[in-house]
């Protein structure tokens, strides 16, 4: 499975690649610089889906005990910290030609850095704990917790950045078809590099696990 | 009733990469009064957390009057006497003991009561269990222990810090109860128990009481060597 | 083998035992957060401290200071809550009592129950005595509109507590301790926190409407929502 995958992500790449580089016409107002965009988008879709998925695991974990999905939940949290940082970081380079700024607080970027501090706050609890069932018990509570956050989160801030006068809006990007495909691309070639991680990751940690336990036989 | 009151099948219990207990079977009847003894770092006090439900089994099973719903009842009927001493140091005494009636419905007058039958008088127990000597706060402890009348207890070194009298005093007490012991005092604890197990390297042995020679666990373990019985 | 009879028909006494554990624990806890050495007057020590660093940091009666008033106390209630919460299994701790409760044969959403009650009580109490010193030194001119506070401070109060006591409890498996309870509790709570800001500024700035009830509406949702889900996750965190 995971080999499949592997397999498919390494045309999937430089296809992205070629699409992003090549294929799409250069953005008339934003220039080059925009190119980045291909990048950011997908990043940023698969870290929600990253945290979509540990949510669902951990209730699984919560409802089941079985430590198989504590390990899907937390690499999947890994990865989702991942990709979260990249957004923020290929973000700011797109931001700071285009709008003049680095950071602005505009309402989906400041529920974005929330929910990146709540997700590395996940990690540094795991980082922080005994390893036992208590610390999978508890991570997935938090894990679970966390993302139920995420729309009062959301309501919150959007108030809450209305009532200031919002200085840089994002401009809906009038998107050429071109544009359009190579955004689904790279969009579907990020997500399959979530799942090669992800697939690879819990693997790892599985043959670590086994490899424990037969130690702990002997 | 001739169900066990606890029931251990297969219990393993694994601490990170520390496999604590293998394979334990293991059951306590109605009316036994069992002595656990081993090495340190052997697995008693992990195998008195198992049967007192504080803690569950990696693997393997534990049932309670042999039913899957007994674990209520049965913390009804049990008293745990730790390994801590499971009290508010900057409670006194007399509300320490008050706190653990009311989560349980008893009265004050029963608290005071328990209080005088531990020897711990009015001055005494109006002070802060942070400036107890060790002996006064295991008192407390098992007047804490006794309050609701357990019919099982489950007891964790409980002469330690206590002087020879009060000893006697405590067995007595205990002794129409069904009792789970751990101590390295075999000799005190020979008069108590009805069966003894030495637990060793994570592994229970059935031994035979009278075999059981004074002094400390391990002098027990060795001398006993040869005639342990394998449950 | 049978068991003393108890002193009330059994069915009867375990629908007391629950509330009654809730209130034991309230009342213990309490008396120990108003005893302990490091207990609610530290707090609330420390409290003041944060409010004061706000002056000395910013110009003392400046404009911007004047404006952001309301933030610099809730950050001051932030701060002092979350030492006040991470003490809540930390006196249970220390010689095992938490073992005792755990054996109870009872539901433990009422210990839960129980400990949030005080966290509630005790944040309400810092609230209380914050704001005095909060309109001394921001000299902040208290007007009819001041009895929005009363609604704001216990749902506020309501939101960390559940927040809190459910990481409070979370923290005690971390090496981290006191500093797991923060770092888990900060981003989540952060709702609260802005919405209570909000509403805080618009209650004591001179002059003007309340608007933006919605404000009181998004504290009820998190209280709601997060009550809700402590209770329900409380059973997987206690014991081991």
């Amino acid at each position: 499975m995971r080999f499949v995958l592997l397999v498919l992500l390494y045309p999937a790449m430089i296809l992205t690649l070629y699409c992003a580089f090549i294929f799409a016409p250069t953005e008339a107002v934003m220039g080059e610089v925009q190119r980045i965009f291909y990048f950011h988008f997908s990043v940023d879709l698969v870290c929600f889906l990253a945290f979509f998925v540990l949510f669902i695991f951990s209730i699984a974990y919560l409802a089941t005990g079985n430590r198989k999905f504590d390990i899907w939940a937390s690499s999947s949290g890994e990865i989702g910290v991942l990709f979260g940082t990249l957004a923020m970081v290929t973000g700011s380079i797109w931001a700071k030609p285009v709008w003049n700024t680095w950071w602005t607080w505009d309402p989906r970027l400041t529920t974005f850095l929330i929910l990146w501090l709540i997700y590395v706050a996940y990690l540094l609890l795991r980082a922080n704990m005994a390893e036992s069932d208590k610390k999978y018990k508890l991570s997935a509570v938090f894990g679970i917790l966390g993302f139920i956050d995420v729309p009062i989160v959301w309501m919150s801030i959007r108030w809450w950045r209305t009532i200031h006068p919002v200085v840089i809006t994002s401009k809906s990007i009038n998107l050429d078809p071109d544009m359009k495909t190579t955004m689904f691309v790279a969009l579907g070639t990020f997500t399959l590099l979530y799942a090669v991680l992800l697939n690879f990751r819990v693997r790892q940690r599985k043959l670590d696990y086994e490899i424990t336990a037969k130690w702990m036989e002997a | 009733m001739n169900l066990p009151i606890v029931r251990l099948l297969g219990v393993d219990k694994v601490y990170g990469t520390d496999r604590v207990l293998r394979d334990i079977q293991f059951s306590l009847n109605p009316k036994d009064r069992i002595l656990i003894h081993g090495p340190n770092g052997a697995g008693k006090t992990t195998l008195l957390k198992i049967v007192a439900s504080l803690t569950s089994p990696t693997s393997g099973s534990i049932y309670f009057y042999g039913e899957n719903d007994g674990l209520a009842r049965y913390r009804k009927e049990m008293g745990y006497l730790g390994h801590d001493t499971l009290l508010y140091p900057d409670l006194t005494g007399e509300e320490n003991l008050q706190f653990f009636g009311a989560l349980r419905g008893i009265s004050r007058d029963r608290c005071d009561h328990w209080l005088e039958k531990v020897g711990l008088d009015r001055w005494a127990s109006r002070r802060r269990v942070r400036f107890y000597s060790a002996g006064m706060k295991q008192r407390l402890a098992i007047a804490r222990l006794l309050l609701h009348d357990p019919e099982i207890v489950l007891l964790d070194e409980p002469f330690n810090a206590l002087d020879g009298s009060f000893v006697e005093l405590f067995v007595h007490w205990v002794r129409q109860k069904t009792v789970l012991l751990v101590t390295h005092q075999l000799d005190i604890g020979r008069s108590l128990a009805t069966r003894a197990f030495e637990l060793r390297n994570g592994q229970i042995n059935e031994q035979v009481l009278s075999l059981l020679q004074h002094g400390n666990g391990r002098d027990a373990g060795n001398a006993t060597g040869g005639s342990t019985v394998s449950t | 083998m049978q068991a003393t009879p108890p002193a009330a028909p059994p069915s009867q006494r375990d629908m007391r035992i629950g509330p009654q554990t809730a209130f034991a624990i309230l009342k213990k806890d309490l008396l120990l957060e108003f005893r302990g050495k490091e207990g609610f007057l530290s707090n609330l020590f420390f409290g003041l401290l944060v409010l004061l660093l706000f002056v000395f940091t910013f110009d003392p009666g400046s404009e911007a200071l004047r404006q952001g008033s309301a933030a610099v106390f809730w950050i001051a209630v932030a701060f002092a809550a979350v030492l006040t919460l991470g003490r809540t299994f930390q006196r249970e701790t220390e010689d095992r009592a938490v073992d005792v409760l755990s054996l109870l044969p009872l539901d433990p959403a009422w210990i839960f129950l129980g400990k949030l009650l005080t966290n509630f009580l005790v944040i309400l109490m810092l609230m209380l005595l914050i704001f005095p010193l909060f309109v001394v030194f921001f000299d902040v001119t208290l007007t009819w509109r001041c009895w929005l506070l009363a609604a704001i401070c216990p749902l506020a109060a309501v939101g960390l507590s559940s927040v809190g006591t459910l990481f409070a409890a979370v923290a005690e498996s971390s090496r981290l301790r006191q500093l797991a309870l923060s770092i888990m509790m900060y981003p989540i709570s952060i709702p609260v926190l802005i919405a209570a800001v909000q509403l805080t500024q618009q209650s004591i700035k001179p002059g003007g409407q309340i608007e933006n009830w919605h404000w009181l509406t998004l504290l009820f949702i998190f209280d709601a929502v997060f009550l809700a889900a402590a209770l329900i996750i409380f059973d997987y965190v206690l014991g081991d």
